[in-house]
């Protein structure tokens, strides 16, 4: 029998695979991040479907492990990805199925990445003397930093020993940023190697099937097993000014290909994706491209009351203004009672398709016009658009629309929980967005752009009530999200009804879905057959 | 009462920048509703430059209200460190100072630190306040929330500015007293007060206005002369040249109104440079007013009277700023009033023409509703940013009753928002702010 354990417990330990069936009996899945995405990507959209694909598998009896390797010190960052609960900040976590284990292979690089951590910590710490000094390496700048003692300090021995501490504070930091500079070359050269977790795979983990949820995680060639690759779009192909770099678009080609030639199958999660971006993508390539619709994604219980929780959030992000956000949003942010102020929210990244420029137009009317004392709330980098932080800027709205990126999962929940509707501008998504169901599950009704995925999943009544708009139309817009601030009660009733006909799809149906591409592997003469038939009452198709 | 349990407290009213007109009448108000109240010393505060050109006003208020010390002060900026200790020696706990220069009001002596409390009647302070003592500011409204258009676009994008810190300054104050309930909202949603946000009711200069009607009343035959047949067919347009004044759409409502629905009246257009609006004024008329005249939105406008009324603008007649007795005479003769702005405080000339039995038609904006309620006035409203709402308002406008004298109701309603009728509320949180313990300041 398969291990029950909650966590795999060793760095050369293999998945316990019973053998001889023909049926998939491991699943598992390919996560390409670096340390530095692992850490930041708690709240992200595919760290969430991945959690909730592994909750679809729990519930599937045949599946008896799934696995996730990593890097060997990667390890705790993917725990805490995928724990059941924020538990100690160190020590064994329970994970979010007991099936799951995280594979920690490959080299052992802690201590080279110790290394450079404490390199990067210590330049930063001397960069940071030096800038609170007002000075720069270059001695000639130094005489600069001591004017603020000569101001302040009026005895002139006091004066002098001050002169002198902060001169040699001065001289140390200039010294060791000048030897980091000069050891930086020789420090170990540490990247994720996929390349060497892929291989040291190989005779560890028997029949199982990998998911690869990214076209462009190469490593994923190395694997051994099957494979099925996610494809959720290729939207530079709809949206060719997205300012992606023609090298960039053919490495992603390149990738794409390759491993759909390695893959057995083409998960895509919508039809009009299957039909518009990928198989063009791939003609000339046998490749099935299968479509396996999202499940509504659960929202978990509040976890206090409706005040309390109001309460958190606002400390929530006072905190995040405070401590890691710099410039004018910090410094006006930072002391805001968010307790006491509604909003609008949207929550997504800052991308052209998201259509955060409508959503902007169309809240500077809800405001301005329309009289509507909301905030606009938006998780998206806006700033990190220069065309879109002048218009910000240009228009006024800086004091109005903020930005509240790389939130926790946490206070993510709570923000959505909290905001009078949650708008979805987007020009196009390529899977019905998360967001929709859990807003209605939290109480927060949703105005949301008709755009094919939604189109695909939504009744034509449905399509046609208020809350639904044409991205394109901002004056449309600009109603929908009058109406749902105005009867927010309708809405969400309506929109509750929706996500009770959605939710009959569960995650557990998505797994079988996988696992159907799986059992066609394990008998390649009807692969194609098993790929094209389905899997009883599983809504996948085939795309057309 | 104020502090009952100390000798004299004093409450210090300022005027942070050079006003005239309407603000400079409030902080009048303030000052004498303070005063006459009897229950703290009261020291007005005026920029030591602006101290001539207001002689006139101020004695008038001592002749008024012989207590009332009137200080001139100069504001002095301190960078960080200086702030820091500023703050410390005043007892303020202060978690982190977050602008790079903070400023003080600098009297002769000291900095306003004989009194125990700083009231400023506008939110137009440039830096960040070190509050040696616990503060208050009046805020009529955050237009900038509703028409940017008044402050330089750039100015949003720096938060060393000016924009930033008169948001700072109220979001630190102890008190902040609102003119409307909508104010009183953006108060907390805009500027994130953290202190007493209180709303003050709308007061008014009553004996400005009961002059006006008292004179209106004492015309005797005049009075009688105005009736629906015999007011002149026109409507009065009560503006002035700054960019909220929603003038452009207001002149595509003008084409549309004369044009497309054929209106009868003509349009009088007065207020503070709107002389300026004119294409034909004569050059000696423009005087010493040629920046104003030359300002790019003045211009935008003039070329909008040119090219979107065409012909029409005959029918349109820019009087400017006249003497109050003239535009006494301009409103009582007219059909009606129009008042079109995309946001401010409100108006109160639409009072001023329910004194004289005129009704008013008004873009809908929070401050104007609050107005009509407030006043009883019986306004007809439409959506300023439509040109073709605002043309058939003016064409509805064409049948509102005319009266003869002000509804009893109305002078009234004016009567009971003077200032001498102003409520307890600001006293009262200005007490408590007096009283408390000096409240920890997270960020400055």
């Amino acid at each position: 029998m398969f291990a029950s354990t909650t966590s795999h417990d060793g760095a050369r330990g293999s998945v316990p695979v019973r053998r001889g069936s023909a049926s998939v009996r491991a699943v598992g899945i390919w996560l390409e991040l670096s340390d530095a995405s692992l850490a930041d990507a708690h709240g992200e959209g595919l760290i969430r479907w991945v959690r909730a694909l592994i909750s679809g598998f729990d519930q599937v009896p045949e599946v008896g492990a799934i696995v996730i390797p990593c890097a060997v010190g990667s390890r705790h960052l993917v725990e805490r990805l995928f724990a059941a609960d924020e538990g100690p900040a160190d020590g064994p976590r329970t994970l979010v199925s007991t099936k799951l284990h995280i594979m920690a292979v490959g080299r052992d690089r802690r201590r080279a990445l110790e290394l450079r951590a404490w390199f990067g910590r210590r330049r930063k710490a001397w960069q940071e003397r030096l800038a609170g000094y007002g000075v720069s390496t270059n001695p000639l700048t130094w005489a600069v930093g001591q004017r603020p003692l000569v101001a302040t300090i009026p005895s002139s021995l006091g004066l002098l020993l001050a002169i002198a501490g902060r001169l040699r504070r001065t001289a140390m930091a200039t010294v060791g940023l000048g030897m980091l500079e000069v050891l930086r070359p020789l420090l170990p050269r540490v990247r994720p190697v996929f390349e060497d977790i892929a291989a040291d795979l190989h005779g560890r983990t028997g029949d199982i099937l990998w998911i690869v949820p990214d076209p462009g995680w190469e490593a994923a060639l190395g694997l051994p097993g099957w494979l099925v690759v996610n494809v959720a779009d290729i939207v530079y192909r709809e949206y060719p000014l997205l300012g992606v770099p023609p090298a960039t678009i053919r490495a992603h080609q390149r990738g794409l290909a390759a491993l759909a030639e390695r893959a057995e199958a083409v998960v895509c999660f919508s039809e009009y994706v299957a039909r518009r971006q990928v198989r063009p993508a791939l003609a000339g390539s046998e490749r099935p491209v299968v479509v396996v619709p999202h499940a509504p994604l659960v929202t978990p219980a509040a976890d206090v009351d409706e005040a309390t929780s109001r309460r958190h959030l606002a400390r929530d992000l006072r905190r995040h203004f405070a401590t890691s956000v710099q410039g004018g949003p910090h410094r006006f942010f930072c002391d805001f009672p968010f307790e006491r102020v509604d909003y609008l929210l949207v929550s997504s990244k800052c991308r052209p398709y998201k259509n955060y420029a409508g959503a902007i137009d169309a809240y500077e009317c809800v405001l301005r016009r329309h009289r509507r004392d909301v905030k606009l709330v938006v998780t998206g980098a806006l700033s990190s658009d220069p065309a879109l932080g002048a218009e910000l800027a240009r228009r006024g709205l800086v004091f109005d629309v903020v930005e509240a990126t790389n939130l926790p999962e946490p206070i993510h929940a709570r923000l959505l929980r909290h905001a009078r509707a949650l708008v979805i501008p987007t020009f196009f998504e390529g899977a019905m967005p998360f967001g929709f169901a859990e807003a209605v599950g939290v109480g927060t009704p949703v105005a949301f752009s008709r755009i094919p995925v939604v189109e695909e999943l939504l009744t034509d009544a449905e399509l046609a009530a208020p809350e639904a708009f044409v991205p394109a139309d901002v004056d449309g817009m600009v109603r929908s999200i009058l109406h749902v601030l105005d009867h927010p009660a309708e809405v969400l009733a309506r929109q509750r009804l929706v996500c009770a006909r959605l939710g009959r799809r569960t995650w557990a149906d998505v797994a079988r879905d996988y696992l159907a591409c799986g059992e066609a592997l394990a008998a390649p003469h009807s692969r194609l057959r098993r790929l094209l038939g389905g899997s009883g009452a599983s809504p996948r198709r085939r795309a057309g | 009462m104020i502090a009952p349990g100390r000798s004299e407290p004093r409450i210090a009213v300022l005027l942070p920048v050079a006003y005239f007109g309407g603000t400079l009448r409030l902080v009048l108000n303030v000052v004498r509703s303070f005063a006459s109240r009897s229950v703290a010393r009261v020291v007005f505060g005026v920029p030591a430059d602006h101290l001539p050109a207001i002689e006139d006003e101020l004695a008038a208020l001592r002749a008024e209200c012989p207590l009332v010390e009137v200080r001139p002060f100069r504001w002095r900026c301190l960078d960080r460190d200086a702030a820091a200790c500023c703050a410390t020696a005043a007892g303020l706990e202060v978690g982190a100072f977050i602008s790079s220069t903070y400023q003080l009001p600098a009297d002769a002596g000291a900095f306003f630190c004989d009194c125990d409390f700083w009231f400023f009647v506008s939110d137009r302070l440039v830096h960040p306040l070190v509050p040696l003592r616990p503060y208050g500011v009046l805020v009529t409204d955050h237009l900038q929330r509703y028409a940017p258009g008044i402050f330089d676009a750039a100015m949003y994008g720096n938060p060393d500015g000016p924009v930033w810190d008169f948001l700072r300054n109220v979001r630190t104050a102890d008190v902040v007293a609102a003119t409307s309930a909508a104010t009183a909202r953006d108060v907390v949603s805009y500027a994130g007060a953290l202190g007493h946000v209180v709303r003050i009711p709308t007061t008014i200069d009553i004996d400005h206005f009961l002059a006006l009607a008292g004179g209106h009343a004492s015309a005797g035959g005049a009075a009688e002369s105005v009736t629906a047949d015999r007011a002149a067919p026109y409507f009065v347009w009560v503006t002035n040249s700054s960019q909220h004044k929603n003038h452009l759409r207001t002149l595509r409502a003008l084409r549309l109104y004369l044009d497309t629905l054929g209106g009868a009246l003509d349009v009088v257009v007065t207020g503070l440079w709107t002389d300026l609006f004119d294409p034909d004024l004569p050059a000696e008329r423009i005087g010493d007013r040629r920046a104003v005249w030359d300002e790019p939105y003045v211009r935008s406008v003039r070329d909008a009277v040119r090219t979107t009324l065409g012909a029409w603008r005959r029918r349109v007649h820019f009087r400017g700023a006249v003497p109050d007795a003239e535009y006494v005479g301009i409103v009582r003769d007219a059909r009606f009033l129009l008042h079109n702005v995309l946001a401010d405080n409100g108006t109160y000339s639409v009072v001023e023409a329910a004194i004289l039995g005129r009704r008013s038609i008004s873009s809908d904006y929070p401050q104007m509703r609050e107005i009509d309620t407030e006043f009883g006035l019986g306004m007809r409203f439409f959506d300023g940013c439509d040109p073709l709402a605002t043309a058939h308002a003016l064409l509805d406008g064409e049948r509102l009753p005319l009266a003869a004298h002000a509804d009893p109701a109305v002078v009234a309603n004016i009567r009971r928002r003077g200032w001498r009728g102003a409520d307890e509320a600001l006293v009262a949180a200005i007490d408590d702010a007096i009283r408390a313990p000096r409240r920890a300041l997270p960020y400055l």
